[in-house]
Parts: C-alpha cells; structure tokens; sequence
C-alpha cells in the first residue's frame, strides 16, 4: 500500500512541475506584462524600469531558475498589480472558491445521486425520460447562460435574490445553483447506469431469489458496488468544478480563484496566475490522488502490490 | 428543546429582522448611500500608484489635490480652469520657483491638521521624481522638481530644475493628491495602499480584494459634509450583471457601459446612461520602418482618407468627438481655432500617385478588444482605404508585442491628455522620449522638426510664443504623419435617475457635495 501511494504521490509531483513549468513558459511567450498593466503611452524609460522591478527583463532560462529556487522556499513571487505575495492573493481568494464548490458538489450529490437511483428504479418508464432529460438539459446548457437566465428572472424580474456578491448567504444561492447544474445532471445520469449495471449482476438476482426485501438489497448490495464507479467519477469531477467555477465567479462577481484566475490573466499578472494555476493543478491532483488511495483501500480487485488485478 | 416545522419557518422569517436590528437602532444617519458597480477595482488605494482609469474614480473621493481642474466650468463636464484647492492661492517666485500657501481648516481622516509637511512629504524624492522613486510612474508628472520645501506651516515652495510654466497644471494633476504623512510612515506604501488616509470628503473604512472598497461620510471635510452617508464601490466584471443590479436596485451607479447598450438603459423606467466624451483619442499609428508606411505621402494619404464621421456613426451613435487633431479645447489659451483632421479622398489619390503606390500590401494589426471598437472601426477603415486604392490586409494580434513586432506599417494606440496643454499629451506621446520616436516607428529625420520645436516650447513661458511653437509642433508632426486620430470615446455610466451626478472628461468620479445629491 505504501509504494502504491508513493508512486501515486511522485506521478502528482511530477504532472504539477509539468503544468507550473508549460504556464511558465507560455505565460512569458504571451506578451509583456508592462504593456498591459501600464498605460500604453508610458515612457519606454519607466517601462523599462518596471520590468526590471518584476524580474522579467532577463532572459527566460534566468527567470525559471528564479522561480524554481523561490518555489522551493514558498516564494511564488509578489503579484505586478499590488505587490503583495501571490501566494497571499490567491490564500484570500480560496475560501471563496470552496465554498461555492463545496455547496455546488454538496447539491448535486444530494440531489444528482436521487434522480439517479430513482431513475434507475423506473427504468425504461416515462419518470425515467423526464429525469434524464432533466439530467441531460442540466449538464448541456451553458454555465454563462444559465447564470445570466437566473439573474434575469430572480434579481431582474422577480427581486428576490441578490446578482452579485458574497454579503450574506442568499448571495451564495444564484452561483451554487449554476454551478451545480452540470454537475447535478452528470451525476443523476452516472448513478442511473451504475445502478442499472449493479441491478443486471447475478449477486443481486441471488439476494433476490433469498429473499431478501427490495430496501436492503439496494442499500447493501446495489448502492455500494454502484457507489465505487461513482466516486472515480466524483474525483475528477470535483477537481473541475473548482478548477471551472471561473465564469459562474465571473457572472456572479463571486471572488475566488477562477475569477482571480482571469482577471490575472488579462492584467498579465503572472506570480498571481502561476500561483493559481498551481492551486488549481493540486486540487486536481488531490482529488484524483485521494481517489485512487480511497478506491485501492475500498476495492479488493485492485492489487496495490503491482500484480495483475484479479479478474 | 425540538425543532418542529413551524419552529423553523418561524425562525427563518424572524432572523432577517433579528440580524438587521442593532443596525437599524444605530442609524440615525438619514443620508442615503450610494453603491457603485465598477467593472475592475484598483489593487491598492496609494493614489499615485494607480494613475488609471480603475484607481482615480476611487481615489478622487479619498484625496485632495494642491490646485484643482474644475470641470464644471464647461457645462460638459470638460472644463479646464484650474481653481484653489488645498492650496488658497499660489505665486511664481521666479521662473523656476512656485510658492503655494495652503488652507489651514484641512483636517485629514485621522484627525491630523494638513501642514506643509504633508506636503513636503508626498512630493518628496523617495516617492515620486527621483532615480529610485517608490513610485517610478510619478517622474512624468514631477520630474523637473528639484526640491520641494516647506517655509512655514502652510506654505511651500515648489523649485524646479529648469523653468516650468506648467507647474500648476502638474499640481492639479491625477498624481499630486496630499498624503498625510505620519499614517504613510507609520504603515509603508504597502499599508498605506491597503488603509489610505487622505483629506477627501469620504473616509476609508474596509476593503475585501477583488470584492468591494467601502468609504463613510467625512464629515469634518473642509469643503462641507458629504451628501451619501456610505459609499460602497463593488467589483463586478460582467456587464450584464451590472445592469441587472442597477436595474433591480443593488446598485445606484454602474461604469464602463458600451455604446450599444445605452439604449437598453432608456428602456428602462427608472435608469439612464449618462454619457461624455473623454480627454483620450483612439488613433492610427504608422511605423516608418514599413516598406510603404516609411514614404510619409503614403502615411499622409492614410490619414486623408478615413470618414472619421461615418466611425462615428456608425460605432458610436454619433456622440464621440472628432478632434481638430492633437489639439483640444480644453487647452484653453493654446487651443489653436481653425483646424480639423480632413477627410479628403481625392487627395489621397493624388499622394497615392505621387508616391507611386502600385497596390502593394499593408499591414494593419489591431487587438479586437483592447481598444472598445477597435476591429469594428478597423473593418470599415480597411474598406475606406480600398475606395481610394490601397490594399491594406487585416491582422488580428492578441497583444501589443504581436501587434509591434516586425512587419508592422499600421497599428492602433490611444493618447490621453494627463493635463490640457500639449506638454502634457502630444509631447509625452510623441516627444523624443516616447516609444514611437525610441523604436523609431517615428523616425528621427521625420521628428526633427516636431521635436525642435517642442523642445523650445519646453522653456517658452510667454504665452503668445507658446502658442505659435504648438502650431509648429502640430504642423510638424502632421507633416511627418506617424499617425492619425481617429475620434475620442464615449465614457457611459449608468444611473439611477435619482441619482443626479455628472460624470466628466477624465476618469475621475467626484462625489463631492457640489456633484452628488439625491432627488
């Protein structure tokens, strides 16, 4: 178990130094953060003067070296827009992000897994169609589109919730809405055909045939060898929903990282973008990291010693 | 004790009231508060460091400066005469010394009473004009300082290394607002940029990056008490959302609204765009290292044949402002009357031939949002150039360095005026020390004439001289053609129609008493 989880942990280490190291690059090749963050009639001279204050008048292999050295101490740089430590400007912008994602993964788990087993149980039924294609309409329209219809008829029309902001908990309802909807139908349309794959086992026909009641059988044996497909999903899905709750952060002025993330990158403010994209990059990897450990301690077909998994 | 349903419902109705009510028995300020939706929020609130659009409609509120631009004077909000400020009046000792004496009833948000050390202090060379200035952006402003000394308690001298005429305008500028100087050495410029003490008429109270920044009423201000008890500037990037908010209520103010959504704002009942047109020009530039663009018959016949009106029609409903060139009202004494930016095809034609253009291709690279418009207007320029037989081809680049690199003949740019007088917009734009003339976009034999003229003008005080040395400048430089402006923006705000306050020619936003009052 321990070499299992080492090699995972040296794959993460490595897929984040590929990620730092290509924004780095791409981020330098990009333009010049002077022409961007400083009026474009500013003095050759003064410009001069700030790239030198921002470390990005030397040459590129230089400045990466920088940053690797900084890295390794902690140091991600001091942001271009208002001095202070990228890592700083990120930290603050955090709690935000996880909050609406939290909320956002919260409702469609509580809601998604649901439809999806009821959906399940219905099959083939007119309540199955309309669930999916609930599902289905959740996950296909557009997060900008869907956040601007809410501010349409909640805070234009109907004046009950508020457009913008993080003041109190009803800023929180709009975005969480928004954000969990994709999710939610992904979610509800998942379990379906979980559930329908586990209920089509011999295991449960067996149960069945014993005469163990309906409830049960799902509960012991139908939702948890359902569940573990389900939480591979859920591990890549949680990385981009907060790696992707960008636009609804956007649309909603909701301050956390996705809109730090594209406000930096029109400034050009790199030790911000970089920092972000690296918060960004370990959230993913985390959550794919502890999937893998969770699923390897929850699975008995999967061989953490390296041997062939059992068929 | 259980919690039952109606329990529930009974707490959640009641916990708005229970959670407003220490408010509500602590307000007995009647004042309403204003809430401004801002597309971008400044980083930091040190006022010389965020000399932009973002920073000085925030800082306006916050800072005072030593003269000031009123704007009102023009009833479009474009006014030019410079007005006591914190300084009650100002003499020219000689022509390279400038002796203010400031108001002794200036009381800054701590507490402290304004002096000449304050002063002293923000024009200090550590901070603003020398080699090694904090704020390195503050050297085009006060770079010809050579000491700033305080004689008495309120008063100050202003010494310069070399006559200085437009001293007073500097003083009026975006980057001379007053400091108080004990909080700035107490916190550094970083907590000073994060906890500002300034003497404007609204204090700061709390900020939440990239959220909001939140003011209250200044009540001792010197210029009397504010008219909104709070103010609240809120960061909110997507346009729609700030209609929304406007329209619904959250907010009372909205910038950065498009052209084409001012008719979206007049349909509603209770909202409207108020619109004026700003001390920036969008302009073409040609580079003289071009193979076409280096013959200045070919950049002159690019510049005569723009319909600068039909632009404007066409992007900005008719209502940006198509300048007599580099030249502007607002310069007062040295606007120089009878002059405008031709549109004349036949003449471009006849340069055309002149110069024997056969056709061959030419280069126009534009960011398509950088400037509002800008590949709309390039479009329909590319169109206007093909009507009189040039082939200019089309690039769309993401960024200045994509759009500067070699290969380029035409480009797009825009010129703000950072105080009305041609020192302070086309000889920092254009002059020896700009970026056309050091990357020799401008080349040195076609700037020689523009540039010895300026030069003189930077030593000429005698009004009259000043003004024929402009002439020369802008005939030399129209000569030279190293680029043409197209028009001047449009700057929209919405508002509540309650709301009476009148946006003006730069970015500042004054919500002073004598700008801001609620019907």
């Amino acid at each position: 178990m321990l070499n299992f989880a080492v090699s995972r942990i040296m794959r993460a280490f490595l897929t984040i130094t590929i990620c730092v190291t290509s924004v780095f690059v791409i981020l330098r090749l990009a333009g010049d953060p002077s022409d961007i963050l400083l009026p474009d009639d500013t003095l050759p001279e003064i410009k001069a003067e700030y790239r030198e204050r921002w470390g990005i008048d030397r040459p590129m292999p230089e400045q990466y070296l920088r940053f690797l050295v900084a890295v390794t101490r902690g140091d991600l740089g001091v942001s271009f827009a208002d001095g202070r430590a990228a890592t700083i400007v990120v930290a603050e912008a955090i709690p935000n992000t996880l909050l609406l994602a939290g909320a956002a993964l919260a409702l469609a788990l509580m809601i998604g897994i649901p439809l999806g087993i009821f959906a399940a149980l219905k099959h083939n039924s007119a309540l199955d169609r309309i669930v999916m294609s609930i599902a289905v309409l959740g996950f296909s329209i557009p997060t900008f589109f869907l956040g601007i219809l809410l501010i349409l008829l909640f805070a234009l029309t109907l004046r009950w919730l508020p457009s913008s902001g993080t003041e109190t908990w009803w800023h929180l309802v709009m975005p969480t809405l928004t954000l969990a909807a994709g999710l939610l139908g992904k979610v509800a349309r998942f379990m379906r055909t979980a559930m329908l794959e586990v209920l089509g086992q011999s295991f449960v026909r067996t149960a069945r045939a014993k005469g163990v009641p309906r409830l049960p059988v799902l509960l012991r044996h139908v939702f948890p060898n359902a569940a573990v497909p389900l939480l591979m999903f859920l591990g890549i899905e949680t990385g981009l929903l907060f790696a992707g709750a960008a636009v609804t952060e956007t649309i909603f002025a909701w301050p956390g990282v996705g809109r730090l993330l594209v406000s930096s990158a029109g400034s050009r403010d790199l030790p911000v973008i970089q920092a972000a994209i690296l918060f960004v990059a370990c959230v993913i990897i985390v959550c794919n990291l502890a999937v893998d450990i969770i699923h390897a301690l929850i699975d008995p077909r999967i061989d953490t010693l390296g041997a062939k998994a059992q068929a | 004790m259980s919690l039952n349903r109606r329990l529930f419902v009974g707490g959640a109705v009641s916990a708005p009231f229970v959670v407003t009510t220490p408010h509500a028995f602590a307000q007995t300020d009647r004042r309403p508060t204003l809430t401004v939706a801002v597309a971008e929020l400044p980083k930091v609130l040190e006022p010389a460091m965020e000399l932009n659009n973002v920073g000085t409609r925030v800082t306006y509120s916050v800072f005072d400066t030593v003269i000031r631009r009123d704007f009102k004077s023009q009833p479009d909000g474009g006014g030019s005469k410079l007005v006591p400020h914190l300084a009650l009046s100002w003499e020219q000792e000689s022509p390279r010394s400038l002796v203010v004496k400031f108001r002794n009833d200036v009381k800054f948000h701590n507490g402290d009473e304004m002096t000449s050390d304050d002063v002293a202090y923000t024009f200090r060379e550590g901070r603003l004009w020398g080699e090694k200035a904090e704020i390195p952006g503050g050297r085009p402003f006060f770079g010809t300082l050579e000491a700033v000394e305080a004689i008495d308690k309120h008063t100050v001298r202003f010494r310069t290394r070399a006559p200085d005429v437009l001293m007073e305008q500097r003083l009026a500028s975006w980057c001379s607002w007053i400091v108080n100087k004990r909080h700035y050495e107490q916190v550094g410029i970083d907590g000073f940029g994060k906890n500002p003490v300034g003497t404007g008429p609204y204090r700061f109270t709390r900020m939440r990056a990239n959220e909001f920044m939140e003011f209250e009423a200044f009540d001792a201000y010197w210029m009397g008490r504010p008219t909104a008890r709070r103010v609240t500037f809120r960061e909110v990037p997507e346009l729609s959302t700030r209609i929304a908010g406007l329209v619904s209520g959250e907010f009372d103010l909205i910038t950065n609204v498009p052209p084409d959504q001012i008719q979206v704002m007049s349909s509603y009942r209770d909202v409207e765009a108020r619109s004026v047109v700003l001390a920036n020009s969008h302009l073409l530039t040609f580079d003289a290292r071009g193979p076409m663009t280096s013959d200045k018959r070919i950049r002159q016949a690019l510049a005569v044949s723009i319909d600068r009106k039909k632009l404007v029609d066409a992007l900005w409903l008719g209502k940006a402002t198509i300048p007599p060139s580099h030249n502007y009202p607002e310069y007062g004494q040295m606007f120089l009357e009878g002059r405008s930016l031709p549109f004349n095809p036949e003449r471009a034609r006849a340069l055309l031939r002149e110069a024997g253009y056969k056709g061959e291709p030419i280069t126009y690279r534009t960011m398509p949002n950088y400037y509002t418009g800008a590949l709309d207007a390039a479009q329909i320029i590319v169109e206007m150039w093909k009507a009189v037989g040039i082939d200019a081809r089309l690039q769309v680049v993401e960024n200045f360095a994509q759009m500067r690199a070699p290969g380029q003949q035409v480009g797009n740019n825009s010129n703000s005026t950072r105080f009305p007088d041609p020192l302070g917009a086309i000889w920092p734009s254009w002059g020896p020390a700009s970026d056309f003339q050091t990357s020799k976009a401008f080349a040195e034999a076609d700037a020689a004439p523009f540039n010895a003229a300026g030069r003189l003008l930077l030593g000429e005080t005698d009004q009259a001289k000043r003004k024929a040395l402009f002439a020369q400048m802008l005939d030399a430089y129209e000569d030279a053609c190293p680029g043409t402006i197209l028009y001047q923006p449009l700057e929209t705000y919405g508002v509540k129609k309650k709301v009476n306050w009148t946006p003006y020619s730069f970015f500042f936003m004054d919500l002073r008493a004598d700008n801001l009052s609620f019907s």
